[in-house]
């Protein structure tokens, strides 16, 4: 890592422009929960894709006192997770943890942690696709003015259109949510398994789109509900029976990882510090 | 008893206006363009009251302004001019024409119910027959899924479109089985308006008859308010108690069907009526 | 046990960088002169900053000897660079009378005033390879063209388009001279934009992007093939408003490519005092390029005019279609996306088909239809 005197870029790396400007389209997305607010995405040493629009807001937000945690897939020590860590300290200097309750920022990619968040973490989603009306609309134009008249027909037919032909609903990950009962918003490909957590949370939740230019926020104690008819109600993925090879765990969502074993198949948590923190519950030092 | 439906002054120009066709009534050339600025007059100052229950026509030939009566009405797009009042939106004190999307999509998924001779316009081809029926109740908020299909399956049956189809794609329908999918949807909501373009439009004659007998028997028995719009005079004379014949977008004659068949009064209608009979 | 846990990402990226730098030098004898790249890839040079979207023949260069010759990758650099750049002004509209030309030439006319000029153009060379390329050790002295010589016109040299302009037969499509160009790297982008801001997402585009929509419009998928008026290669000179005296200052020069396409013609219907009138005119399409680049700015004219045509029902008339898809940073960032772990949200997918699965076959022991 570099030495902290010396960044030859400013704090955090954005200009002070750019900061200012990615924070007043937060506070926008505050005041109208799960509303797109379209914002001009920077180029950032990481590729558009990659996650440019979580790290933008975390440039934008973090401070001095900042305590960082970043994941991938639940992974600490991912590779995506470790470069863009590199980026953010080696502009910065701030701490890094990856102590879910230490950490007062979390950018995450795809999961929420299996640890209960507080009111005083951010925690703030990589989305690749902000859109949820795309699976139903390809247009641009046309999925703002269904926001904007909160014409949301055609997802409740693509709801029924499932159950009508497959039995259930047959979205995977980036399950679509109303939120304020007002706006319909993805969740990021984050699995169903996390989708209840927006609910009522303690904690300020971001969304950040860099490649397609679009902030969303889930303020604290808002209303968030998975879409779904009522006699079809909402599922999170299925892992009865099953618990995690490392700490035993039955409680979190656990990655599936083919195996020569009998089964042909084995189960890790993919919150990694959750599963550290299990395993060695009886250490000081995780 | 209060009409279910008042037009006033209804007008819808396609294309800038000016003063001579917004405000004057010229029909100098004989087509609906203004001779100054060459916009379409697709409707001007149209009048009428409909009823519960009532069967009301209107008739003309190609390019009369029929279809751009009922698309005002369904609020399909933007008037010039003009004022409707529906009974159940705030007691008929509200000028329809003049409310917000959300409850403009409201009344067109809940109150109304339109069919429309092309049936690209009336249903989503790439969703199945039961999605297209059950996107009425959808937009509307209704949420149980086995309640909407049951319904769906109700009125299906009531159009009797045959069981193995329910959940196929309109695009692999006869033109017949389209339009009754458009009827059973237009249904679904219980609404208190049907509108109905040139319905059997293009369809054959045997055909024609088994959707005609369908809408009459429907009309009996619901007792919903229907406007008909045709330009064939048999079908007219089959369905509609009271017509209006339009010319260049204009209402030139109106009343009962059998005295406005029998003793028209207008050349125009005169013609209508005897190229067919 | 069977599990190999993915740690240490660090050292992995730690030994990568590594590893990139063995495989940029390992067959290197001596090291690449990043002065002689600038000097003897010009036009790939040109390029980089077209779609790095900075004029900088220094840093594209440094890009591209850090990219291993990969333009993509070395536009990313330069963009990337860009983005730590502060905006310090904009530049007063450019004047094209006022473009020192080395090329430029017109299609739709035989002759025009000031005449052609063919300038540095491979266009009827033959494609032949020159072996004795392989063998230079000293660079020959070739004499400069007589136009680089004298440094400055004599005279300003009107645009072909403006003798259309003149005749009435083409629109000035600006009607508000006034008007702010619209920032797309500083203002958010929301459709539908401006034609400024369409001119800006196609002027940055991806070389081979840009040419794809140009080709399909021309083949009938856009519906434009247009005459060309004028291609024009040259510097014109940066001038901005100085802070105290208003005068205009020259901070320097750049050299770009600019091109006026005449598409088909259109009828125009206006009302003036209540009288309908309607007239005729050719349509304009506009390409500008930082750089020598013909094809490209060619093909941005043809865009330009696909996408102004209102209700066009073509491909590459719809803004969403080629606008959103134009951009190279863009879609190299996507696409290489999917290389990131996705185990999570494909278990998620897993869980789905399998527990559709699942209800299908009890239902069918169960003896039931679906």
């Amino acid at each position: 890592m570099n030495d902290n005197s010396e960044y030859k870029y400013n704090f955090a790396f954005l200009d002070e422009n750019t900061k200012r400007e990615i924070r007043r389209c937060i506070l926008k997305a505050i005041t109208v929960p799960g509303y797109q607010v379209p914002f001009a995405s920077r180029e950032l040493p990481i590729f558009y894709g990659w996650g440019t629009g979580g790290l933008q807001i975390t440039l934008a937000l973090i401070g001095k006192d900042t305590i960082l945690k970043i994941i991938d897939q639940g992974d600490d020590d991912s590779v995506n997770a470790v470069n863009l860590k590199k980026l953010i300290y080696d502009s910065s200097g701030i701490q890094l943890t990856e102590d879910t309750g230490k950490a007062t920022h979390i950018q995450s990619r795809h999961r929420i942690t299996e640890d209960k968040l507080r009111s005083d973490q951010t925690y703030v989603f990589q989305v690749p696709l902000p859109e949820p009306l795309r699976f139903v609309e390809s247009r641009e134009i046309e999925t703002q003015r269904m926001h904007a008249e909160k014409d949301y027909g055609k997802m409740y037919v693509k709801l029924y259109e499932d159950i009508l032909h497959h039995g259930e609903i047959t979205i995977g990950a980036d399950y679509p949510v109303l939120v304020n009962n007002r706006h319909i918003m993805s969740t990021s490909p984050i699995p169903r398994w996390d989708v209840p957590r927006l609910n009522q949370a303690p904690n300020l939740f971001l969304f950040g789109a860099g490649r397609e230019r679009k902030i969303y926020a889930v303020p604290p104690y808002t209303d968030v509900e998975p879409l779904s008819m009522e006699d079809y109600p909402f599922r999170v993925e299925d892992f009865e029976g099953k618990s995690c090879m490392l700490c035993g765990s039955n409680e979190s969502f656990l990655n599936e990882i083919p195996s020569t074993n009998d089964e042909g198949k084995m189960y890790i948590c993919s919150d990694a510090f959750y599963c550290k923190k299990r395993r060695f519950k009886n250490d000081d030092e995780v | 008893m209060e009409p279910i439906l008042e037009v006033k002054n209804l007008t819808k120009i396609f294309g800038m206006g000016c003063p001579v066709c917004l405000d004057n009534d010229l029909v100098t050339n004989d087509d609906n363009r203004c001779p100054n600025c060459r916009s379409i007059v697709g409707c001007k100052d149209i009048n009428f009251e409909i009823y519960s229950g009532e069967v009301l026509g209107i008739v003309g030939e190609s390019g009369s302004g029929k279809s751009t009566v009922l698309n005002c009405i369904n609020l399909n797009y933007p008037v010039t001019n003009g004022e409707i009042y529906y009974k159940y939106m705030d007691e008929g004190k509200t000028n329809i024409l003049k409310i917000d999307a959300q409850t403009r999509r409201y009344l067109q998924s809940d109150h109304f119910g339109i069919v429309y001779q092309n049936p690209h316009l009336g249903l989503n081809f790439h969703v199945s027959s039961e999605g297209n029926a059950a996107e009425r109740l959808l937009i509307t908020g209704k949420r149980n899924f086995n309640n909407i299909q049951k319904k769906v399956h109700k009125l299906f049956k009531r159009v009797e479109l045959p069981e193995s189809r329910y959940k196929d794609f309109p695009m692999f329908f006869s033109g017949g089985m389209q339009q009754r999918v458009q009827i059973a949807k237009a249904l679904i909501s219980d609404p208190s308006l049907i509108l109905l373009d040139e319905p059997t439009g293009g369809l054959d004659v045997s055909v024609q008859a088994r959707i005609l007998d369908l809408i009459r028997s429907i009309s009996r028995e619901l007792k919903v308010a229907m406007i008909l719009v045709s330009h064939d005079m048999q079908v007219i004379r089959l369905l509609c108690e009271r017509i209006i014949v339009m010319k260049h977008g204009r209402v030139i004659e109106y009343g009962l069907t059998d005295r406005v068949i029998d003793d028209p009064r207008e050349a125009y209608t005169q013609t209508l009526v005897h190229s067919t009979l | 046990m069977g599990y190999v846990g993915v740690k240490g990402g660090k050292d992995a990226i730690d030994n990568a960088e590594k590893v990139i730098d063995y495989y940029r030098i390992k067959d290197a004898v001596t090291p690449l002169n990043v002065e002689e790249i600038k000097n003897q890839m010009r036009l790939l040079i040109d390029r980089v900053m077209s779609e790095g979207s900075l004029y900088d023949r220094d840093i594209a260069s440094l890009a591209l000897k850090q990219a291993e010759g990969d333009p993509l990758e070395a536009s990313y650099l330069v963009r990337a660079f860009r983005s730590t750049l502060p905006r310090l002004d904009y530049s007063i509209p450019g004047k094209p009378e006022e473009m020192f030309l080395i090329r430029r030439i017109s299609s739709g006319f035989q002759n025009i005033p000031w005449g052609q000029v063919l300038g540095p153009s491979r266009d009827y060379t033959q494609r032949l390879l020159r072996f004795e390329l392989l063998n230079e050790k000293d660079i020959d002295a070739v004499d400069p063209p007589k136009s680089e010589e004298s440094g400055k016109l004599d005279k300003p040299v009107e645009k072909v388009i403006n003798f259309l302009r003149k005749e009435g037969l083409l629109d000035d499509p600006v009607k508000d001279k006034n008007q702010k160009a619209y920032d797309i790297t500083r203002e958010s982008i929301i459709y539908p934009l401006t034609r400024s801001a369409r001119l800006q997402r196609i002027t940055r585009g991806e070389e081979g992007a840009v040419l794809a929509f140009g080709y399909a419009s021309m083949r009938g998928w856009g519906s434009v093939h247009p005459t060309i008026a004028e291609v024009r290669v040259g510097y014109i000179p940066v001038k901005i408003r100085h802070p105290y005296w208003d005068s205009e200052v020259k901070i320097g020069r750049i050299l770009v490519t600019e091109v006026d396409s005449i598409c088909s013609f259109k009828k125009i219907n206006e009302i003036k005092n209540g009288i309908e009138t309607e007239h005729y005119s050719f349509s304009l399409g506009y390409g500008f390029i930082f750089g020598q680049n013909d094809r490209k700015a060619i093909a941005m004219s043809i865009i330009d005019r696909a996408l102004s045509i209102k209700d066009g029902a073509s491909p590459v008339n719809d803004q969403e279609f080629v606008l959103q898809h134009i951009d190279g940073m863009e879609s190299q960032g996507f696409i290489s996306h999917l290389k990131l772990p996705h185990y999570v949200t494909f278990q998620s997918a897993l869980d789905r088909l399998r527990n559709i699965k699942k209800n299908k076959e009890t239902e069918s022991s169960a003896g039931v239809s679906v």
